[in-house]
């Protein structure tokens, strides 16, 4: 026998990604906060510390995604407000949010707690490149600027790695870490 | 809360359903992918595809694993990634295996997904993956069938560019043509690996 509304429970549950590892994201979150090692690069003053920032390798010259990790090591939240860099014309921050998927939404703001930090990885947070200047390849290094409201402009420099290296990365329950 | 936000989406879903919904597990057979709790059957589909010629969804994968994404190629994030990896692990798959899979990428996004775009975009990933391209009723007909959200097209910005919001899942058909197995986000190649040849292989009572 078919049950329609036990199917569609389940198509939602696996289209939106499990909530089974969802505390233990949380938690790593928690764990996380405030550790940082001290960054190898685009650590500012006011501390906000830019890591592990890669792109990946776009398919055309229109779009292209880049994610990193952003860490507060300050007492005072911070917000990520916008971003900039040569090669594109245009940078948003979008969040894949919503129920079933990618319900891509542009973000305004992306407040990055005290002492903690905001993920942008894949399914979940990434900083969308559009209006390519040129097709950077794997190999390649995208220099990118992020405006923070109180720390003001920080750079980092993301290397370019293949979708494929990015499908590694990424994580079933991306969609609802909490941000 | 994204529990009862997803009732509220899907809609008629009763919090009862959810016990049976989580009765059924991958684990049962073996498999990474979550299988459901009863078989979709594949969407009365007919699109075109990527030389411009109609496409008989049931028709043309008939007998085939199919896996069924709609996505769209302005997407920088979920749809590259899941492509990249399915791309990836059928250049590892035994050809006896390759042979008997059909992978249907169906764009949400018809107003920019031209034919040849599909196409061409599909071709870094695989040239053998199947793009579809349709009218937007026809399209979302489909993907309500198989209890996906439906395309969500974003706002443009200055430059005329928009996202399109669309389902994160792939749905997998096993080569009865029934949907048997939904693929979120976040599976990897080494879950397909696993996974397609035992779809090709299991004996469903169903």
């Amino acid at each position: 026998m078919r049950r329609p509304a036990a199917v569609a429970t389940a198509v939602a549950e696996a289209a939106r990604v499990g909530g089974r590892g969802r505390r233990w994201i949380v938690l790593t979150i928690l764990l996380g906060a405030g550790c940082g090692t001290g960054g190898q690069d685009g650590r500012a003053p006011e501390g906000i510390e830019l890591s592990d920032a890669y792109a990946a390798e776009p398919v055309t010259t229109d779009v292209a995604a880049v994610y990193l990790t952003i860490r507060n090591h300050g007492a005072t939240p911070d917000t990520l407000t916008g971003a900039q860099t040569p090669i594109a014309g245009m940078v948003h921050v979008h969040r894949m949010a919503g129920i079933g998927g990618a319900q891509m939404r542009a973000t305004e703001a992306v407040e990055v707690p005290a002492r903690g930090q905001v993920q942008l990885r894949p399914g979940s947070l990434h900083l969308m490149l559009m209006s390519l200047t040129r097709r950077p390849q794997v190999g390649d290094t995208i220099e990118i600027t992020l405006q923070f409201a109180h720390a003001g402009a920080i750079s980092v420099r993301a290397p370019v790695v293949s979708y494929l290296d990015v499908s590694e990365r990424a994580t079933v329950g991306a969609q609802e870490t909490p941000q | 809360m994204l529990v009862l936000l997803g009732a509220m989406v899907l809609g008629c879903t009763r919090p009862d359903d959810r016990a049976v919904a989580f009765a059924s597990d991958g684990a049962a057979h073996g498999l990474r992918g979550r299988v459901l709790p009863a078989p979709l059957p594949k969407p009365d589909l007919v699109l075109t595809d990527a030389n411009g010629e109609p496409f008989d969804l049931r028709r043309e994968t008939d007998g085939y694993l199919t896996l069924l994404f709609f996505g769209y190629t302005s997407c920088p994030d979920i749809c590259p990634i899941h492509m990249a990896s399915l791309g990836a692990v059928m250049q590892t798959l035994r050809p006896t295996v390759r042979e008997r899979i059909r992978v249907v990428f169906v764009t949400t996004d018809p107003e920019r997904d031209t034919p040849e775009r599909l196409k061409a975009w599909l071709a870094n990933f695989d040239p053998t993956f199947i793009g579809l391209t349709g009218d937007t009723a026809t399209v979302n007909a489909a993907q309500r069938a198989l209890y996906l959200p439906l395309p969500q097209i974003g706002p443009a910005d200055s430059t005329g560019a928009y996202q399109v919001g669309h389902a994160a899942a792939i749905v997998a058909f096993t080569p009865d043509n029934q949907g048997r197995v939904m693929y979120p986000f976040g599976i990897r190649q080494a879950d397909w690996a696993n996974d397609l040849p035992k779809l090709l292989a299991i004996e469903w009572a169903e």
